[in-house]
């Protein structure tokens, strides 16, 4: 055990604070709209913290610090490709996500309902759905293996004469907690928490980070990057980083994919005014850089600690992602170690109590209601979206019992992520193109979703058949192709179809011109 | 030392600077936006109608379509 008594007193008093904080705002939760949407009341700051506490989970810490201990400072050029393309269409044209404001729509499917048809809304509730929970179900794998090993907790322990595994105990509880804020006061309590969680998070990002600054130095960090990186820890194109694939999806992707991402939506949703949806875009963005900048610390700090070797007995492929936690928990004094662990146990909570929120409300909003006859009561509306936050937690909990994780985090999120684009080019269509079909619609969605869902279900459960260097025939050689397709490749696939098939089947469909601006 | 390496030392020290400042200034308009957001939950009437249903009224636009739970 890495922590000393006083590190889990000083948790204990950062993790009480938040959870009173949730468990307060259940008051203010009066219907749907303040549910949902907290009342579209949330001004600039607010949005803001509470969106750096949820665009940065514990997994994203594991993830960039993987990042950082296997490419050094390549994320940093990735960012900005990805946020110089926020920052132009979306932070100074307001391009989409004004006019969707205007719209005062909740969820992102309603939208498509207004747009298109109540069975578009089904689909993309059913698609987002799906590919939202099954986005998220890693969170809690690699959340829970990460403060495993920042801890130094053992693999299992026994409890009523019965072995059960650390990892899963840790899952069970900080899923529940994700679950409580959620379940209690909706919105109102994930803003009011993840803004506390925020604080939390930004002062261990700089405390951390300073740390390692001290202990390694910038001229030993750049020493461990040019001996066992070279070129690629700093140039993003060479050979051994991203590439030009990952660059290419970086800059095709952030459109759809804003456009796409209920999380964002729901947010963009909650906003006193249009205008703050341009403004939280770009400062959001920048700050994430930042953010994304003091992470990669961790993680080049752990490679010049503790060099580029697989230690023996440890997974080559999850090594990367975890040795950054191994390295901070051996170099952090006490009390401070305790406020990094509340820091981490935040950064997973806020993420996960946010998405629990955004993909009940889809559930409930665009799947379930849509196929009641009678409108739902605003207290069983609200009790139904509390009974969907406890079921998708219920199914984190069972995808997290059975999933072994084949590749990178990052790759994952990519793939599982890239299902939604097809809903963001039907957003697109919907508020800019009049010609823009419902069949066009149904097809993208749909088509976007399946392929990475086919990809992700192909490594699964095909991929472990074939090797790389194995030579097949027929269906098995197009089956050991498929299974090596890398995930940006997938990724652009699924985006590139989509689009196409989307503009030739509304040019192909019967011209009825849809005024936009009626809706 | 390449031109490569000088970018991403270069935009690493202005973004971890930026991140930095940022946080004050969001920390502390961010308590502000709280008390705001409580203030205006307190006192705005609840829309039972602004449930997420889509209801075309004949002839809205984008400007008078007015959802319930708004300002």
């Amino acid at each position: 055990m890495n922590l000393a008594w006083a590190d889990w007193v000083v948790t204990g008093i950062c993790l009480l604070l938040v959870l009173a904080g949730g468990a307060m705002c259940r008051h203010f939760v009066r219907g749907v709209a303040d549910f949902i949407v907290a009342g579209r009341s949330v001004r600039k700051y607010l949005l803001l913290s509470t969106g750096m506490a949820e665009g940065l989970g514990l997994i994203s810490i594991a993830s960039v610090c993987q990042e950082g201990f296997e490419r050094g400072f390549g994320l940093i050029v990735y960012s900005l490709v990805s946020l110089s393309v926020n920052i132009v269409v979306f932070g100074i044209f307001g391009f989409a996500i004004m006019r969707y404001r205007e719209l005062k729509v909740m969820t992102l499917p309603q939208f498509y309902e207004m747009r298109y048809s109540k069975g578009v809304r089904l689909t993309v509730g059913l698609v987002t759905g799906i590919s939202g929970v099954v986005n998220m179900a890693i969170f809690p794998i690699v959340g829970a293996h990460f403060l495993k090993r920042f801890v130094g907790l053992p693999d299992s322990f026994a409890m009523f004469g019965q072995d059960v595994s650390t990892q899963f105990a840790m899952m069970v509880i900080m899923l529940g907690m994700a679950c409580f804020f959620a379940f209690l006061g909706g919105m109102v309590s994930v803003l009011l928490t993840d803004f506390i969680q925020s604080v939390l998070i930004a002062v261990v990002l700089i405390v951390t980070t300073s740390i390692v600054l001290y202990e390694i130095g910038a001229t030993g960090m750049h020493e461990a990057l040019t001996e066992h990186r070279g070129d690629f820890a700093f140039n993003p194109f060479s050979s051994g980083s991203y590439g030009w694939k990952w660059m290419l999806l970086t800059f095709l992707n952030p459109i759809p994919a804003y456009l796409a991402w209920a999380p964002n939506m729901q947010k963009i949703a909650s906003v006193d005014e249009p205008k703050t949806a341009k403004l939280i875009v770009w400062l959001a963005g920048l700050m994430g850089v930042g953010r994304t900048v003091l992470i990669l610390v961790w993680g080049i700090g752990a490679l010049a600690y503790l060099g580029p070797e697989v230690p023996a007995g440890e997974n080559p492929q999850e090594w990367g992602r975890y040795a950054a936690a191994d390295y901070i928990s051996g170099v952090m004094p006490v009390l401070i170690k305790g406020v990094a662990l509340a820091g981490m146990i935040a950064a997973f909570i806020s993420t996960v109590d946010s998405y629990l929120l955004t993909w009940a409300s889809i559930w409930v909003n665009d799947v379930i209601a849509p196929l009641k006859k009678k409108p739902m009561s605003p207290r069983g509306h609200v009790w139904a979206l509390r009974l969907a936050v406890l079921a998708i937690t219920l199914f984190l909990l069972g995808f997290a019992a059975v999933y072994k994780p084949e590749e990178s985090i990052m790759a994952y999120i990519v793939v599982t992520g890239s299902m939604i684009y097809g809903a963001g080019i039907a957003v697109i269509g919907g508020l800019y193109w009049k010609r823009s079909t419902t069949a066009a619609a149904y097809v993208a969605v749909t088509v976007c979703c399946a392929i990475p869902l086919v990809d992700v279900i192909l490594k699964q459960i095909v991929g472990v058949r074939f090797s790389p260097e194995g030579s097949y025939e027929g269906f098995a050689w197009i089956a050991s192709r498929l299974v090596q397709l890398e995930s940006p490749t997938v990724g652009l696939i699924a985006l590139l179809s989509s689009t196409v098939l989307f503009v030739g089947i509304s040019l192909l469909g019967k011209r009825r011109e849809q005024a936009v601006d009626r809706l | 030392m390449d031109a490569w390496m000088v970018v991403t030392y270069t935009l690493a020290a202005v973004f971890s600077v930026f991140f930095t400042i940022m946080t004050v200034v969001v920390t502390v308009g961010g308590i502000k936006d709280l008390k705001f957001l409580f203030k205006t939950l307190k006192e705005q009437s609840i829309d039972e109608t602004d449930d997420g249903r889509v209801v075309k009224p004949a002839g809205a636009t984008l400007s008078d379509r007015g959802q319930a739970g708004d300002e």
